[in-house]
């Protein structure tokens, strides 16, 4: 198979990445095995990374973007995993060398379809349950207002801390941001499977919980990233969000 | 005196024009309309044969679908839009859109997704191929908007789901590094289920 990049061989120094550039956007490395990528079954998941010629081809490339999908499927499993964990606080030392929007956009968009779906027939059971009526109508409009909510959400959180942490002269990392948050939604994809018990009671307490693991998973994921007391407004408000979010999911969807 | 033999008569003896030589005749812009529609129905059944039913071809997915189109997609999608509109009681004109936008997004994301995580496929024509894979979830829409019973929707979209991934795999899953297959193939499969669910749930 031909390798239309340059392959640099990859360097297995950790902490190689060095943080001179802010500019990380433009000259984010992600070279290593892309050619000899079938071969090298053993290299350990977080190792790609080292400095490298600027891959940036232009906005209309898709060559340019293949950085931030550089990922395999343990290493994408991995991440998810950890996301469920809400005590870690690790997660940015986890993707540092390699963070990922693959997560991002796989998760928020199962997220969104399960959010339809389930929502739907969550009001029908639920409906069944407390016998107002026995017949199943599905309302598609659940589809639009679950993509707005969630791409919203997942796009623009972040999008605004990125934004305050650079006016407040933090260093931050936009794409590790939106890694983050990308993860931090997996949970909700379980808590969903849950939330179709039409006790009304239960519903809330798994959704509580389910918000709390959430947001604490956000929080001090962000706390381990950002240095200084001054920001911990932010924090505190990073968690509350992920805590609305979750309250709307089962307002909206599981009513 | 020396005359110019007449040329010999051809089939279609008019001067060629210089356009794209689709095919092997030179002149298809100016054959009869039915010839070109039986060229192009003859196109779409055979890729469709080739991607969609068990042939030798299957394990080799650039020799599979080398000569795709997308009239065949095209007609797959918009008729299975058709079909849940038409199966839908409520909001027909939304349901119709949120199925070919699924799909035809869904399609051009795949693909994308193919070459993000460092791929190699050809863009149309791996929208070709999610195209016609449709196929049998056409069929099994049409099945279920003809008889309305759950179970037997839910089997039928269960089967016709089944067929689709199959007819998906082998070209999705050769496009990219084996330690990746399943983060190419897993948005194939989201996305047949979300449409396995529309066809289900559409009342």
């Amino acid at each position: 198979m031909e390798d239309s990049y340059t392959g640099l061989p990859t360097s297995h120094l950790l902490g190689s990445v060095p943080a001179a550039t802010n500019d990380e956007n433009n000259t984010a490395k992600q070279e290593g095995d892309r050619g000899r990528g079938y071969h090298t079954l053993d290299n350990p998941p977080e190792t790609f990374e080292q400095q490298s010629a600027n891959n940036w081809r232009g906005v209309f490339s898709v060559s340019s973007y293949t950085q931030y999908f550089n990922v395999d499927t343990d290493v994408v499993i991995f991440r998810l995993i950890s996301s469920f964990n809400p005590y870690g606080g690790d997660f940015f030392s986890k993707i540092d060398a390699n963070p990922d929007l693959y997560g991002l956009i796989w998760v928020s968009t199962t997220l969104v379809f399960v959010l339809a779906a389930l929502g739907n027939l969550a009001t029908y059971l639920m409906q069944k349950h407390t016998g107002t009526s026995t017949s199943w109508s599905f309302d598609v409009g659940y589809m639009n207002v679950a993509a707005c909510a969630i791409y919203g959400y997942a796009i623009v959180v972040p999008l605004a801390y990125y934004f305050f942490l650079q006016y407040m002269g933090s260093n931050a990392s936009l794409i590790r941001f939106w890694c983050m948050w990308g993860y931090s939604l997996s949970i909700f994809i379980i808590s969903s499977f849950l939330l179709l018990i039409p006790v009304e009671a239960l519903r809330w307490l798994i959704i509580i919980l389910t918000g709390v693991a959430s947001a604490s998973f956000v929080a001090l994921n962000l706390k381990s990233c950002i240095e200084g007391n001054e920001l911990s407004v932010a924090i505190v408000a990073a968690f509350f969000l992920q805590i609305a979010l979750a309250v709307f999911i089962k307002v909206w969807f599981f009513a | 005196s020396a005359s110019v033999p007449a040329p010999p008569p051809l089939p279609s003896s008019r001067p060629e024009i210089a356009a794209s030589g689709f095919g092997p005749a030179p002149n298809t812009l100016t054959e009869p309309v039915w010839d070109t529609v039986k060229r192009d129905l003859s196109r779409i059944i055979s890729n469709l044969k080739l991607v969609v039913f068990p042939n030798p071809y299957r394990e080799d997915p650039g020799k599979a679908l080398r000569d795709w189109d997308l009239w065949g997609p095209f007609f797959f999608i918009v008729f299975l839009g058709l079909t849940l509109s038409w199966s839908a009681s409520v909001k027909k004109s939304e349901v119709f859109a949120v199925a070919f936008g699924l799909l035809a997004a869904g399609a051009v994301i795949l693909t994308l997704n193919v070459l993000l995580l460092g791929g190699h496929i050809i863009f149309f024509q791996s929208l070709s191929l999610l195209g016609y894979c449709l196929f049998p979830l056409d069929v099994g829409a049409l099945i279920c908007m003809l008889k309305d019973n759950v179970i037997l929707k839910i089997v039928v979209v269960c089967v016709t789901l089944a067929w689709s991934s199959w007819a998906a795999y082998p070209f999705m899953s050769s496009a990219v590094n084996p330690r990746r297959k399943a983060l190419a193939l897993y948005p194939v499969f989201l996305m047949y289920v979300s449409v396995g669910f529309l066809i289900i749930a559409i009342d």
